[in-house]
C-alpha cells in the first residue's frame, strides 16, 4: 500500500459514521461487468435540470440536448447550412420529398422501417399530430412563431405527410423539417394540449432516435442506451448520462474531477484549467450568436419619444467608434471570441468584406459629439448638452460575468471621449420586467441566429417594437430588406438585401456589437466528438464515440440498465 | 407559520417577474400563450383572489404546481426533503453530540493549554464561512488528493453497481457536504457549551458536591445538566435547517437538496414550491422551538417552575 493509500485509508477510518468508505484505490466492480457491445458511456454535465423533455415543449439548451438524440426530424439540414438549398438535406424519418408543381406543399414519404421505441411503426399521423401540438395556442412552443408559413399537415395515407404552405418561400423545406421533432400519435391522442407538461410522455419520452430514454432518477439524472433496433443502426455509443449541476462551476469541478465526460458553455477564464489537464480538452464549437449592447433609441418608458441622449443617431455612432472592441474581447474572452460586425454574425454572411462596421476612432467620436453640440461642461469631464449630461444607464444582468466586465471596460471607453456609462446590474427578473416597460436606456444581451436569419424579424423589424426589439429601432429600409432577404429565391438577390440591411443597421448604430462568442466545452479526451457545427453542440451526439483501446472501465457496461 | 407564508406570497407576487418569465426566457412566444397560462393558473387575478384561493388549497392539504419542475410541488418536496434531512440531520447530529462535548471539555479546563487550543481552532472554524470551508475541502480531497467525489448524492451509474458498492458510494459522496457543515457546527456548539459550562463550573453546587464526596465523573455531570439550556435554545433554532437545507454546501457541492432548490425557485419565481417550502420551514421552526422548551424543562426542571 502506498503513503497515498495509507493516508486516504486513515484518513476515511477516522470518518466515525462513515467507516465503510475506508478501501482501497482498486476502481469498483460492475455488476456482471462483460466486455459489452462497442461503445462506452459519456456522462454529461448539464447546467439545470430539465423541466419536459416533450419536443413541442422544450424551450433550452438543456432540453434540446437529450431531445435531439431520442427523437428526430423529418430531414437534417447539410453541414453548409444553407436553408434554401433543398438537395442539401439529409433524409431522416423521411425517405424522400416531392414537391407540388405550384411549390405550396411538399409530401413527405415516411421511411416504413422506422420504429418508435415502444415497437409501434411511424406513420404519417405522427406528423399531423406533432404539427398541431408545436402550433396549439395553448403548448408554450418558442419555435411555433418559426412555424407561421405552415398553413395545415395532412395525412393521405399512412407513409404520406403532406405540408401545404401558405406562401412560396425559399426556406419552405427547412421550416418543414428543422423545427420540429416528431413525436408519437398513439401516446398523445387523448392528451390535452394545456395539460401537455404532465402527460406521462413528457418525463418518459418514446421516440425515434439513436438513444432510448431509460430513467430519469429522482436526483435528476436522466439516462439514455442505444437503441439496437434502430432502423438507421445503433450509434456508436452504448449510452449517455446527463447530470444535472447547479451552475457552470460545478460543471467544471465534476470535469475536472472525472465525474463527468463533458460540459458545455464554461467561462473563457476557466479554459485555462481545462487545457492544462490532463484527461480532458478544450473545445470551442461554433456559434451564430452574438452580444451586444443595444441602446433604447426612444425616451423610456412606454411613449415614442425619442431618447435624449441616444435618439440622436450622431451620438450612438460616436459611442460606437469610442469602443475598441477588440481590447474588450481580448481581455474578456482572450483567443475565444471576435469583435462582431454587427446584426448577423459571421457565419450568416457569404461576404464579411461587404459590410463595413463603424471603425475605433477617439479621435472622429470627440468630434462628432462636438459637432453635435455635446461640450464638457463640468470639472468631471462628461458632456452636456441644454442641461442634459451624456450620460448612459446600462442594464447588466447580475447572472453573467462577463457582460458585467464588458460593460466595465466600456465604461472606461467612454469616458475618454466625455460620455458616463452607469453600470446597473440587475436580478434578471428586474431587468425583463424594465425591458418589457421600455424602462432603461442600454441593456446588454445576446442573441442566437438560426441558419434561416428568421431571427431577423425578431430582433430588428419595427413590429417587434415592445418585444425582443430592445433597441426599439424602427427603419422602413431596414424592414424591406428584411422581407427581401427571406423571401428571395436566388442567391444573388438575397445576399445583396441582406447586406444592404445588415450595412443600414450598423450605420445607424442602434447598438454597440460586441463579440461573436464561441461555444466553449470540456471533453475527456478518450471521446471522438463528430464535426461541430453551429447548431448546437449536441448535434450529431449520436456520432460520438471512443476507441476500444481509450474505453475505461464505465464504458465497458454494455447496454444492461439497471432495473 | 401563516405569517411568514402569507408573507412570503405577498412579496414574491410584488417582486418584478412571475413564473413564466424566467420559463420562456428568451422564446419567442406569443404573448397571447403567455397570458393564456397566466390565466389558466390564476395569476391574471387580483392579489387577494388568488391568496383565496392558495389558503383554500393550503387547508385542504394542496401544495400547488411547480412551474420549474412541471411537477406537483408535494413530489417536488417528496424527493428532496429526504436528501437535506439526510445530509442536514447527520451534520446536526454530529455538530451537537461533539460540540456539546468538546464545549463541556473546555468548560471544565478553561484557561489549561488544552481548552486555548480547541478555541482557538473553534474560533478558526467559527469565522470560516461554510462555503469557503467547501471549497477547501474539495480543493484539497478532490482535486489535490482525488480521494473523494466532488458533487452529487451518487454516482452517475449508481443504479448498476452492486448493493455494498452502491452503499460505499452513497456514504463516499456525503463525506465531503458533511464534513463542511459538521466542522462549523461543532465549532458553533463547542462554543455555546464552553461558555455555559464554564459559568456552571464556577457554581457553589459544584464545590458543595465535591465537599459531599460526588465522584468527578458525577460532579461534570450535574454541571454539565445546568450547563444545557443555551445548547438545547440553540439546537432548537437550528432544527429548521433539517428542512430548509444549506444553501451554499448544496450549490458547492450540486446537492440536490431543498436549499439548493428553494433558491432556484426564488429566483425562478416558482410560486408555489417557495411558499411549500417557507410553510415547512416556518412549521419546523415552530415544532423546534416547542421541542426546545419540551427539551428544556427535562433537564432542567427549574424552568418549569
Amino acid at each position: 500500500m502506498s503513503i497515498s493509500d495509507r493516508a486516504r485509508s486513515l484518513f476515511l477510518a477516522s470518518m466515525s459514521v462513515l467507516t465503510l468508505v475506508a478501501c482501497g484505490e482498486a476502481e469498483r466492480p460492475i455488476a456482471g461487468a462483460d466486455p459489452g457491445e462497442p461503445g462506452g458511456t459519456v456522462l454529461i454535465a448539464l447546467v439545470g435540470e430539465p423541466r419536459t423533455l416533450l419536443p413541442a415543449l422544450m424551450g433550452h439548451e438543456h432540453e434540446q440536448a437529450i431531445v435531439e438524440v431520442v427523437y428526430d426530424r423529418l430531414a437534417e439540414i447539410g453541414p453548409a447550412l444553407d436553408v434554401s438549398d433543398v438537395a442539401q438535406f439529409a433524409p431522416r424519418l423521411a425517405r424522400r420529398w416531392e414537391w407540388a408543381d405550384d411549390s405550396l406543399s411538399i409530401a413527405f414519404t415516411l421511411d416504413t422501417r422506422e420504429r418508435w421505441h415502444d415497437g409501434a411503426p411511424l406513420v404519417a399521423n405522427d406528423v399531423v399530430r406533432t404539427f398541431a401540438l408545436y402550433t396549439h395556442p395553448l403548448v408554450e412552443n418558442g419555435t411555433a412563431s418559426l412555424l407561421g408559413n405552415i398553413d395545415s399537415v395532412t395525412a393521405p395515407d399512412a407513409s404520406t405527410a403532406v405540408f401545404w404552405f401558405k406562401q412560396r418561400a425559399p426556406q419552405q423545406l427547412y421550416d418543414a423539417v428543422h423545427h420540429m421533432f416528431i413525436m408519437p400519435s398513439h401516446l398523445l391522442a387523448d392528451v390535452d394540449p394545456a395539460a401537455l407538461a404532465a402527460a406521462p410522455i413528457a418525463r418518459a419520452p418514446v421516440g425515434t432516435g439513436r438513444f432510448r430514454f431509460v430513467r430519469w432518477t429522482s436526483d435528476g439524472r436522466i439516462e439514455l442506451v442505444a437503441d439496437t433496433a434502430n432502423a438507421r443502426g445503433r450509434p456508436p455509443l452504448d449510452r449517455i448520462v446527463y447530470e444535472p449541476v447547479p451552475d457552470v462551476g460545478a460543471a467544471m469541478t465534476k470535469l475536472l474531477a472525472g465525474e463527468s465526460d463533458f460540459a458545455a458553455n464554461l467561462l473563457p477564464q476557466t479554459m485555462d484549467q481545462v487545457a492544462n489537464s490532463a484527461t480532458v480538452r478544450a473545445l470551442a464549437y461554433p456559434s451564430m450568436r452574438y452580444q451586444l449592447m443595444s441602446f433604447n433609441l426612444r425616451a423610456p418608458g412606454p411613449g415614442a419619444r425619442p431618447h435624449p441622449v441616444l435618439g440622436d443617431r450622431a451620438v450612438r455612432r460616436a459611442l460606437s467608434m469610442a469602443v475598441n472592441r477588440e481590447r474588450i474581447v481580448r481581455a474578456v474572452f482572450d483567443s475565444l471570441g471576435e469583435p462582431a460586425i454587427g446584426p448577423v454574425p459571421r457565419l450568416g454572411l457569404s461576404d464579411t468584406l461587404a459590410i463595413t462596421p463603424l471603425p475605433y476612432d477617439v479621435e472622429a467620436a470627440r468630434t462628432l459629439l462636438d459637432s453635435a453640440d455635446w461640450r464638457v461642461a463640468g470639472p468631471d469631464g462628461v458632456r452636456a448638452r441644454d442641461g442634459v449630461r451624456l450620460r448612459v444607464r446600462v442594464m447588466v444582468p447580475s447572472t453573467s460575468e462577463n457582460r458585467s466586465r464588458m460593460a466595465v471596460l466600456l465604461q472606461d471607453q467612454w469616458q475618454r471621449v466625455g460620455a458616463e456609462l452607469v453600470v446597473q446590474q440587475l436580478e434578471v427578473n428586474t431587468l425583463r420586467e424594465r425591458l418589457a416597460d421600455g424602462e432603461y436606456d442600454a441593456v446588454t444581451n445576446g442573441w442566437s441566429l438560426s441558419p434561416g436569419l428568421v431571427g431577423l424579424r425578431q430582433v430588428w423589424m419595427t413590429s417587434a417594437i415592445g418585444a425582443d426589439n430592445y433597441a426599439r429601432y424602427g427603419s422602413d429600409v431596414v424592414d424591406a430588406n428584411i422581407d427581401s432577404t427571406l423571401l428571395a429565391f436566388d442567391t444573388e438577390t438575397r445576399t445583396r438585401t441582406l447586406h444592404r440591411l445588415v450595412q443600414t443597421i450598423i450605420d445607424d448604430a442602434p447598438a454597440i456589437w460586441l463579440v461573436e462568442d464561441r461555444v466553449l466545452a470540456g471533453m475527456h479526451r478518450r471521446i471522438e466528438p463528430g464535426p461541430p457545427t453551429p447548431l448546437g453542440w449536441w448535434h450529431g451526439l449520436a456520432q460520438w464515440q471512443i476507441a476500444p483501446e481509450q474505453r475505461l472501465d464505465r464504458d465497458r457496461i454494455g447496454l444492461r440498465t439497471a432495473p | 407559520m401563516w405569517a411568514a407564508s402569507t408573507l412570503v406570497f405577498v412579496l414574491l407576487r410584488l417582486a418584478p417577474g412571475d413564473p413564466y418569465a424566467m420559463r420562456f426566457e428568451g422564446l419567442p412566444l406569443p404573448r397571447a400563450t403567455i397570458e393564456a397560462r397566466r390565466a389558466q393558473r390564476g395569476l391574471d387575478d387580483p392579489m387577494p383572489v388568488q391568496y383565496a384561493r392558495w389558503l383554500g388549497n393550503i387547508v385542504r392539504g394542496e401544495l400547488g404546481w411547480s412551474e420549474q419542475h412541471q411537477r406537483p410541488v408535494r413530489d417536488v418536496i417528496a424527493d428532496l426533503l429526504p436528501r437535506t434531512a439526510l445530509l442536514m440531520g447527520l451534520a446536526l447530529v454530529t455538530s451537537l453530540s461533539l460540540g456539546m462535548w468538546l464545549g463541556a471539555w473546555q468548560g471544565t479546563r478553561a484557561g489549561s493549554f488544552g481548552d486555548q487550543v480547541a478555541t482557538t481552532s473553534t474560533l478558526v472554524l467559527y469565522s470560516l464561512p461554510e462555503f469557503w470551508l467547501a471549497l477547501l475541502l474539495l480543493q484539497l480531497f478532490v482535486q489535490t488528493l482525488g480521494w473523494l467525489p466532488a458533487t452529487g448524492m451518487v454516482s452517475a451509474m449508481h443504479e448498476i453497481l452492486p448493493f455494498g458498492e452502491r452503499v460505499r458510494d452513497r456514504l463516499e459522496h456525503l463525506v465531503l457536504p458533511w464534513l463542511a457543515l459538521s466542522l462549523v457546527g461543532v465549532s458553533v456548539f463547542a462554543r455555546f457549551q464552553r461558555s455555559s459550562m464554564r459559568d456552571a463550573w464556577r457554581e457553589p453546587f459544584v464545590r458543595t458536591a465535591r465537599a459531599k464526596g460526588v465522584a468527578e465523573r458525577g460532579v461534570r455531570w450535574h454541571a454539565w445538566r445546568t450547563a444545557l439550556a443555551p445548547v438545547i435554545a440553540l439546537a432548537g433554532l437550528t432544527l429548521p435547517a433539517l428542512v430548509g437545507g444549506a444553501v451554499f454546501v448544496e450549490r458547492i457541492f450540486a446537492w440536490p437538496g431543498m436549499g439548493n432548490a428553494t433558491v432556484s425557485a426564488v429566483n425562478a419565481r416558482d410560486y408555489d414550491l417557495v411558499t411549500a417550502a417557507v410553510l415547512l420551514s416556518s412549521a419546523v421552526t415552530v415544532f423546534g422551538s416547542l421541542l426546545a422548551d419540551l427539551v428544556q424543562r427535562m433537564v432542567d426542571p427549574r424552568v418549569g417552575s
